[in-house]
Protein backbone atom coordinates (compact mmCIF):
# COMPACT_ATOMS: atom_id res chain seq x y z
CA UNK A 1 0.00 0.00 0.00
CA UNK A 2 1.30 3.45 -0.90
CA UNK A 3 1.82 5.96 1.91
CA UNK A 4 -0.07 9.24 1.80
CA UNK A 5 1.96 12.37 2.61
CA UNK A 6 0.62 15.86 2.96
CA UNK A 7 2.19 18.26 0.42
CA UNK A 8 2.60 21.69 1.97
CA UNK A 9 1.93 24.91 0.09
CA UNK A 10 5.56 25.94 0.57
CA UNK A 11 6.75 22.77 -1.15
CA UNK A 12 5.04 23.84 -4.36
CA UNK A 13 5.39 27.60 -4.02
CA UNK A 14 6.79 29.63 -6.90
CA UNK A 15 10.57 29.43 -6.86
CA UNK A 16 10.67 26.58 -4.36
CA UNK A 17 13.00 23.75 -5.32
CA UNK A 18 11.21 20.59 -6.35
CA UNK A 19 12.49 18.12 -3.78
CA UNK A 20 12.57 14.36 -3.89
CA UNK A 21 10.06 14.01 -1.00
CA UNK A 22 7.62 16.18 -2.90
CA UNK A 23 8.00 14.05 -6.03
CA UNK A 24 7.58 10.90 -3.92
CA UNK A 25 4.39 12.31 -2.40
CA UNK A 26 3.02 13.29 -5.80
CA UNK A 27 3.65 9.78 -7.03
CA UNK A 28 2.34 7.89 -4.00
CA UNK A 29 -0.64 10.03 -3.03
CA UNK A 30 -2.51 9.27 -6.23
CA UNK A 31 -2.38 5.58 -5.30
CA UNK A 32 -2.88 5.98 -1.54
CA UNK A 33 -6.23 7.74 -1.96
CA UNK A 34 -8.05 4.95 -3.84
CA UNK A 35 -6.38 2.39 -1.60
CA UNK A 36 -7.86 4.07 1.48
CA UNK A 37 -4.49 4.32 3.19
CA UNK A 38 -4.74 5.38 6.82
CA UNK A 39 -3.82 9.05 6.41
CA UNK A 40 -5.27 9.57 2.94
CA UNK A 41 -8.32 11.81 2.53
CA UNK A 42 -11.49 9.81 2.11
CA UNK A 43 -13.73 9.87 -0.93
CA UNK A 44 -16.90 11.74 -0.04
CA UNK A 45 -20.37 11.39 -1.48
CA UNK A 46 -19.87 14.72 -3.25
CA UNK A 47 -16.94 13.18 -5.13
CA UNK A 48 -18.99 10.39 -6.63
CA UNK A 49 -20.58 10.67 -10.04
CA UNK A 50 -24.02 12.22 -9.86
CA UNK A 51 -27.15 10.15 -10.18
CA UNK A 52 -28.97 10.49 -13.46
CA UNK A 53 -32.53 9.66 -14.43
CA UNK A 54 -34.91 9.72 -17.34
CA UNK A 55 -38.19 11.60 -17.16
CA UNK A 56 -41.18 9.45 -16.24
CA UNK A 57 -39.10 6.29 -16.47
CA UNK A 58 -39.16 3.48 -13.94
CA UNK A 59 -35.50 2.53 -14.08
CA UNK A 60 -33.92 1.37 -10.83
CA UNK A 61 -36.10 2.04 -7.84
CA UNK A 62 -34.16 3.44 -4.90
CA UNK A 63 -37.08 4.27 -2.60
CA UNK A 64 -40.75 3.40 -2.25
CA UNK A 65 -43.19 4.52 0.40
CA UNK A 66 -46.92 4.14 0.84
CA UNK A 67 -49.26 6.07 3.14
CA UNK A 68 -52.77 4.88 3.92
CA UNK A 69 -55.66 6.45 5.79
CA UNK A 70 -58.81 4.46 6.29
CA UNK A 71 -61.94 3.76 8.29
CA UNK A 72 -62.96 7.17 9.51
CA UNK A 73 -66.63 8.15 9.84
CA UNK A 74 -68.54 11.16 11.01
CA UNK A 75 -68.07 10.21 14.65
CA UNK A 76 -64.32 10.23 14.54
CA UNK A 77 -63.57 12.43 11.54
CA UNK A 78 -60.38 14.22 12.48
CA UNK A 79 -58.85 15.17 9.13
CA UNK A 80 -55.49 13.98 10.31
CA UNK A 81 -52.81 13.60 7.70
CA UNK A 82 -50.48 10.66 7.32
CA UNK A 83 -46.80 11.58 7.20
CA UNK A 84 -44.36 9.23 5.53
CA UNK A 85 -40.92 8.33 6.74
CA UNK A 86 -38.03 10.39 5.42
CA UNK A 87 -35.58 9.05 2.88
CA UNK A 88 -31.98 10.28 3.01
CA UNK A 89 -30.09 10.59 -0.25
CA UNK A 90 -26.63 9.10 -0.08
CA UNK A 91 -25.51 10.62 -3.36
CA UNK A 92 -26.42 13.75 -5.23
CA UNK A 93 -27.91 13.97 -8.69
CA UNK A 94 -31.19 14.12 -10.50
CA UNK A 95 -33.78 11.53 -9.62
CA UNK A 96 -37.13 10.76 -11.21
CA UNK A 97 -39.84 11.07 -8.58
CA UNK A 98 -43.30 9.62 -9.07
CA UNK A 99 -46.00 10.64 -6.58
CA UNK A 100 -49.52 9.30 -6.62
CA UNK A 101 -52.66 9.91 -4.57
CA UNK A 102 -55.82 7.90 -4.71
CA UNK A 103 -59.09 8.58 -2.90
CA UNK A 104 -62.27 6.59 -3.09
CA UNK A 105 -65.35 7.60 -4.99
CA UNK A 106 -67.53 10.26 -3.35
CA UNK A 107 -66.23 9.61 0.13
CA UNK A 108 -62.52 10.08 0.46
CA UNK A 109 -60.88 13.03 -1.21
CA UNK A 110 -57.12 13.24 -0.80
CA UNK A 111 -53.99 14.90 -2.11
CA UNK A 112 -50.30 14.27 -1.63
CA UNK A 113 -47.56 16.73 -0.77
CA UNK A 114 -43.88 16.14 -1.46
CA UNK A 115 -41.39 17.51 1.07
CA UNK A 116 -37.71 18.23 0.53
CA UNK A 117 -35.69 18.95 3.67
CA UNK A 118 -38.88 19.72 5.57
CA UNK A 119 -40.47 22.10 3.04
CA UNK A 120 -43.26 21.33 0.59
CA UNK A 121 -41.93 21.45 -2.97
CA UNK A 122 -44.82 19.83 -4.86
CA UNK A 123 -48.52 19.43 -4.17
CA UNK A 124 -50.78 17.11 -6.11
CA UNK A 125 -54.36 17.93 -6.97
CA UNK A 126 -57.09 17.06 -4.49
CA UNK A 127 -59.29 14.33 -5.91
CA UNK A 128 -61.55 11.39 -5.20
CA UNK A 129 -59.75 9.55 -7.98
CA UNK A 130 -56.16 8.77 -8.89
CA UNK A 131 -53.72 11.64 -9.43
CA UNK A 132 -50.23 10.91 -10.71
CA UNK A 133 -47.34 13.34 -11.12
CA UNK A 134 -43.75 12.86 -12.26
CA UNK A 135 -40.89 15.18 -11.45
CA UNK A 136 -37.16 15.20 -12.06
CA UNK A 137 -35.61 16.68 -8.97
CA UNK A 138 -31.99 17.48 -8.15
CA UNK A 139 -30.86 16.37 -4.70
CA UNK A 140 -27.58 16.83 -2.84
CA UNK A 141 -26.07 14.18 -0.58
CA UNK A 142 -28.00 13.93 2.70
CA UNK A 143 -31.06 15.75 1.35
CA UNK A 144 -34.28 14.26 2.69
CA UNK A 145 -37.68 13.71 1.13
CA UNK A 146 -41.01 12.43 2.37
CA UNK A 147 -44.65 12.56 1.41
CA UNK A 148 -47.75 13.56 3.30
CA UNK A 149 -51.20 12.18 2.60
CA UNK A 150 -53.72 14.99 3.10
CA UNK A 151 -57.37 14.36 3.92
CA UNK A 152 -59.15 17.11 1.99
CA UNK A 153 -62.68 15.81 2.53
CA UNK A 154 -64.05 17.33 5.72
CA UNK A 155 -67.73 16.63 5.48
CA UNK A 156 -68.34 13.03 4.55
CA UNK A 157 -67.49 9.62 5.81
CA UNK A 158 -63.88 8.87 5.06
CA UNK A 159 -63.30 5.37 3.83
CA UNK A 160 -59.92 5.05 2.23
CA UNK A 161 -57.18 7.30 0.92
CA UNK A 162 -53.73 6.36 -0.32
CA UNK A 163 -50.52 8.04 -1.41
CA UNK A 164 -47.25 6.72 -2.81
CA UNK A 165 -43.83 8.03 -3.65
CA UNK A 166 -41.34 6.23 -5.88
CA UNK A 167 -37.82 7.43 -6.58
CA UNK A 168 -35.79 6.21 -9.56
CA UNK A 169 -32.38 6.67 -11.10
CA UNK A 170 -30.68 4.95 -14.02
CA UNK A 171 -27.10 4.68 -12.70
CA UNK A 172 -27.52 3.37 -9.13
CA UNK A 173 -24.65 3.17 -6.68
CA UNK A 174 -24.94 -0.11 -4.82
CA UNK A 175 -25.83 -3.64 -5.75
CA UNK A 176 -29.21 -3.88 -4.12
CA UNK A 177 -32.47 -2.87 -5.75
CA UNK A 178 -35.35 -1.45 -3.82
CA UNK A 179 -37.98 -4.01 -4.73
CA UNK A 180 -39.81 -3.48 -1.49
CA UNK A 181 -41.14 -0.42 0.24
CA UNK A 182 -42.47 0.75 3.54
CA UNK A 183 -46.01 1.71 4.28
CA UNK A 184 -47.67 3.64 7.04
CA UNK A 185 -51.33 3.29 7.84
CA UNK A 186 -53.29 5.61 10.07
CA UNK A 187 -56.41 3.86 11.23
CA UNK A 188 -58.37 5.38 14.07
CA UNK A 189 -55.31 6.84 15.71
CA UNK A 190 -53.05 3.85 15.22
CA UNK A 191 -49.86 4.32 13.24
CA UNK A 192 -48.23 1.19 11.97
CA UNK A 193 -45.22 0.51 9.83
CA UNK A 194 -44.39 -2.48 7.75
CA UNK A 195 -42.65 -3.72 4.67
CA UNK A 196 -44.49 -4.76 1.55
CA UNK A 197 -43.91 -5.16 -2.12
CA UNK A 198 -45.13 -1.86 -3.54
CA UNK A 199 -45.59 -2.13 -7.31
CA UNK A 200 -45.68 1.17 -9.15
CA UNK A 201 -48.91 0.22 -10.93
CA UNK A 202 -52.48 1.52 -10.43
CA UNK B 1 -10.84 8.21 -20.99
CA UNK B 2 -7.39 9.02 -19.63
CA UNK B 3 -4.64 6.40 -19.50
CA UNK B 4 -2.89 5.38 -16.29
CA UNK B 5 0.88 4.88 -16.41
CA UNK B 6 2.71 3.80 -13.27
CA UNK B 7 5.43 6.17 -12.06
CA UNK B 8 8.50 4.15 -11.17
CA UNK B 9 10.66 4.73 -8.10
CA UNK B 10 13.53 5.62 -10.42
CA UNK B 11 11.58 8.57 -11.81
CA UNK B 12 11.33 10.21 -8.39
CA UNK B 13 14.72 9.37 -6.93
CA UNK B 14 17.11 12.06 -5.73
CA UNK B 15 18.86 14.08 -8.45
CA UNK B 16 16.84 12.43 -11.16
CA UNK B 17 16.15 14.91 -14.00
CA UNK B 18 12.46 15.60 -14.41
CA UNK B 19 10.94 15.00 -17.79
CA UNK B 20 7.68 15.63 -19.53
CA UNK B 21 6.59 11.99 -19.29
CA UNK B 22 6.68 12.05 -15.51
CA UNK B 23 4.64 15.22 -15.31
CA UNK B 24 2.16 13.80 -17.79
CA UNK B 25 1.67 10.81 -15.49
CA UNK B 26 1.30 13.06 -12.46
CA UNK B 27 -1.42 14.96 -14.25
CA UNK B 28 -3.29 12.09 -15.82
CA UNK B 29 -3.09 9.23 -13.34
CA UNK B 30 -5.58 10.71 -10.83
CA UNK B 31 -7.99 11.29 -13.71
CA UNK B 32 -7.56 7.76 -15.03
CA UNK B 33 -8.25 6.31 -11.58
CA UNK B 34 -11.33 8.46 -11.06
CA UNK B 35 -12.62 7.58 -14.53
CA UNK B 36 -12.08 3.87 -13.93
CA UNK B 37 -10.02 3.47 -17.08
CA UNK B 38 -8.99 -0.13 -17.78
CA UNK B 39 -5.32 0.86 -17.53
CA UNK B 40 -6.00 1.74 -13.87
CA UNK B 41 -7.69 -1.56 -13.08
CA UNK B 42 -5.26 -2.30 -10.25
CA UNK B 43 -5.99 1.01 -8.60
CA UNK B 44 -9.75 1.01 -8.13
CA UNK B 45 -11.28 2.84 -5.20
CA UNK B 46 -11.52 0.38 -2.33
CA UNK B 47 -14.20 0.37 0.38
CA UNK B 48 -11.65 1.71 2.85
CA UNK B 49 -11.23 4.82 0.71
CA UNK B 50 -14.80 6.04 1.30
CA UNK B 51 -15.58 8.57 3.95
CA UNK B 52 -16.29 7.07 7.35
CA UNK B 53 -19.83 6.44 8.46
CA UNK B 54 -21.19 8.89 11.00
CA UNK B 55 -24.22 8.51 13.21
CA UNK B 56 -26.29 10.02 15.95
CA UNK B 57 -27.28 7.80 18.84
CA UNK B 58 -31.05 7.58 19.13
CA UNK B 59 -31.66 8.64 15.54
CA UNK B 60 -33.29 6.36 13.01
CA UNK B 61 -31.59 7.86 9.98
CA UNK B 62 -30.65 5.43 7.16
CA UNK B 63 -31.11 1.82 8.19
CA UNK B 64 -28.28 -0.37 6.91
CA UNK B 65 -28.65 -3.48 9.06
CA UNK B 66 -31.45 -5.45 10.67
CA UNK B 67 -31.19 -8.62 12.68
CA UNK B 68 -33.52 -10.62 14.90
CA UNK B 69 -32.22 -13.16 17.40
CA UNK B 70 -34.68 -15.46 19.11
CA UNK B 71 -34.14 -17.93 21.92
CA UNK B 72 -36.60 -20.54 23.04
CA UNK B 73 -35.75 -22.06 26.38
CA UNK B 74 -37.13 -25.27 27.75
CA UNK B 75 -37.09 -27.12 31.05
CA UNK B 76 -33.68 -28.16 32.23
CA UNK B 77 -31.55 -26.39 29.66
CA UNK B 78 -29.92 -23.00 29.21
CA UNK B 79 -30.49 -22.29 25.56
CA UNK B 80 -28.36 -19.45 24.26
CA UNK B 81 -28.86 -17.96 20.81
CA UNK B 82 -26.09 -16.76 18.53
CA UNK B 83 -27.09 -14.00 16.14
CA UNK B 84 -26.41 -13.86 12.43
CA UNK B 85 -23.46 -11.69 11.42
CA UNK B 86 -23.76 -8.30 9.76
CA UNK B 87 -20.57 -7.58 7.84
CA UNK B 88 -19.34 -4.01 7.84
CA UNK B 89 -18.88 -2.62 4.33
CA UNK B 90 -17.64 0.82 5.33
CA UNK B 91 -15.59 1.97 8.27
CA UNK B 92 -17.00 4.36 10.83
CA UNK B 93 -19.56 4.84 13.53
CA UNK B 94 -23.02 3.29 13.41
CA UNK B 95 -25.92 3.80 15.80
CA UNK B 96 -27.30 0.48 17.00
CA UNK B 97 -30.76 0.15 18.46
CA UNK B 98 -31.57 -2.91 20.54
CA UNK B 99 -35.15 -3.83 21.36
CA UNK B 100 -35.24 -6.81 23.65
CA UNK B 101 -38.16 -8.81 24.95
CA UNK B 102 -37.14 -11.14 27.77
CA UNK B 103 -39.22 -13.03 30.28
CA UNK B 104 -36.28 -13.76 32.56
CA UNK B 105 -34.09 -11.23 34.34
CA UNK B 106 -30.95 -13.21 33.72
CA UNK B 107 -31.30 -13.04 29.95
CA UNK B 108 -28.94 -10.57 28.32
CA UNK B 109 -28.63 -9.28 24.80
CA UNK B 110 -25.08 -8.51 23.73
CA UNK B 111 -23.83 -6.58 20.73
CA UNK B 112 -20.92 -8.67 19.53
CA UNK B 113 -18.15 -7.18 17.36
CA UNK B 114 -15.81 -9.80 15.96
CA UNK B 115 -16.97 -12.24 18.60
CA UNK B 116 -16.56 -10.00 21.63
CA UNK B 117 -19.29 -8.26 23.57
CA UNK B 118 -19.13 -4.46 23.39
CA UNK B 119 -22.51 -3.69 24.95
CA UNK B 120 -24.94 -5.65 27.03
CA UNK B 121 -28.55 -5.23 28.10
CA UNK B 122 -29.65 -7.43 30.97
CA UNK B 123 -32.83 -7.77 32.94
CA UNK B 124 -36.38 -6.94 32.05
CA UNK B 125 -38.11 -3.61 31.58
CA UNK B 126 -41.70 -2.51 31.52
CA UNK B 127 -43.73 -5.23 29.90
CA UNK B 128 -40.49 -7.19 29.66
CA UNK B 129 -39.33 -4.84 26.91
CA UNK B 130 -36.04 -2.97 27.02
CA UNK B 131 -34.73 -0.56 24.44
CA UNK B 132 -31.18 0.76 24.29
CA UNK B 133 -28.90 2.60 21.87
CA UNK B 134 -25.20 2.10 21.45
CA UNK B 135 -22.66 3.50 18.99
CA UNK B 136 -20.18 1.06 17.50
CA UNK B 137 -16.95 2.10 15.79
CA UNK B 138 -16.02 -0.55 13.28
CA UNK B 139 -13.70 -1.32 10.39
CA UNK B 140 -14.43 -2.77 6.96
CA UNK B 141 -15.17 -6.51 7.20
CA UNK B 142 -15.81 -6.42 10.95
CA UNK B 143 -18.63 -8.74 11.98
CA UNK B 144 -21.48 -7.47 14.13
CA UNK B 145 -24.23 -9.58 15.65
CA UNK B 146 -26.55 -9.69 18.65
CA UNK B 147 -26.54 -12.72 20.94
CA UNK B 148 -28.90 -13.78 23.71
CA UNK B 149 -27.50 -15.57 26.74
CA UNK B 150 -29.21 -16.70 29.90
CA UNK B 151 -28.95 -18.65 33.11
CA UNK B 152 -32.61 -19.51 32.87
CA UNK B 153 -33.43 -23.21 32.68
CA UNK B 154 -37.18 -23.02 32.31
CA UNK B 155 -39.55 -22.55 29.38
CA UNK B 156 -39.21 -19.06 27.86
CA UNK B 157 -39.60 -17.36 24.53
CA UNK B 158 -37.41 -14.31 24.13
CA UNK B 159 -36.06 -12.21 21.31
CA UNK B 160 -34.06 -9.12 20.47
CA UNK B 161 -34.13 -6.87 17.42
CA UNK B 162 -31.00 -5.04 16.31
CA UNK B 163 -31.25 -2.08 13.93
CA UNK B 164 -28.13 -0.37 12.57
CA UNK B 165 -28.18 3.20 11.26
CA UNK B 166 -25.84 5.63 9.51
CA UNK B 167 -26.30 9.38 9.06
CA UNK B 168 -24.28 9.66 5.83
CA UNK B 169 -25.15 6.75 3.55
CA UNK B 170 -23.10 6.14 0.43
CA UNK B 171 -25.43 3.90 -1.52
CA UNK B 172 -29.01 4.58 -2.49
CA UNK B 173 -30.59 1.59 -0.84
CA UNK B 174 -32.17 1.07 2.55
CA UNK B 175 -32.21 -2.22 4.37
CA UNK B 176 -35.79 -3.40 4.67
CA UNK B 177 -35.25 -7.10 5.26
CA UNK B 178 -32.87 -8.76 7.66
CA UNK B 179 -31.78 -12.11 8.98
CA UNK B 180 -33.37 -14.00 11.83
CA UNK B 181 -31.28 -16.34 13.93
CA UNK B 182 -32.87 -18.54 16.54
CA UNK B 183 -32.36 -21.63 18.58
CA UNK B 184 -33.87 -24.70 17.07
CA UNK B 185 -37.11 -25.78 18.67
CA UNK B 186 -36.52 -28.80 20.89
CA UNK B 187 -38.89 -30.89 18.82
CA UNK B 188 -36.37 -30.60 16.01
CA UNK B 189 -33.83 -32.40 18.20
CA UNK B 190 -30.74 -30.39 17.19
CA UNK B 191 -30.52 -28.40 20.37
CA UNK B 192 -28.58 -25.19 20.35
CA UNK B 193 -27.74 -24.90 16.68
CA UNK B 194 -28.73 -21.58 15.09
CA UNK B 195 -30.21 -21.16 11.66
CA UNK B 196 -31.17 -18.12 9.65
CA UNK B 197 -34.09 -16.98 7.61
CA UNK B 198 -35.38 -13.75 6.12
CA UNK B 199 -37.64 -11.66 8.24
CA UNK B 200 -39.88 -8.99 6.86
Amino acid sequence: MATYRQISDSAIAEGAPLSQPTMQALKDNQLAIPQGEGNAPRVKALGIELATSSAETKDISVFRYHCIKQNYDSSNQDNDTVMGKEYIFGRGGTFAVHIVSQGSSNHSKVQVKLYKNGSVIQTGASSFGTVENWYQIAFAPLDKIKIELIDTDTSTTFQLGKAWVFVYCDNPLGDAQHDLGRFAALTAGTLTYGVLSLPDIY
Amino acid sequence: MTTFNLISEIEVEVDRPLNAQTFLKLRENPLAIAEGDSSASEHRYQPTSFTDSTCTSGTQSRQVGYRLTTRRGYNGAKENARGADWKVARRGAYAVSLVKYAQDTTTSADIMVNGSSVFSVTGTGSGNVQQAWYVINVEVNDLVRVDMTTDNESVTFEFVFMYIYTDNPISEFETLHGIQSRTINTSESISGAPYTQDVG
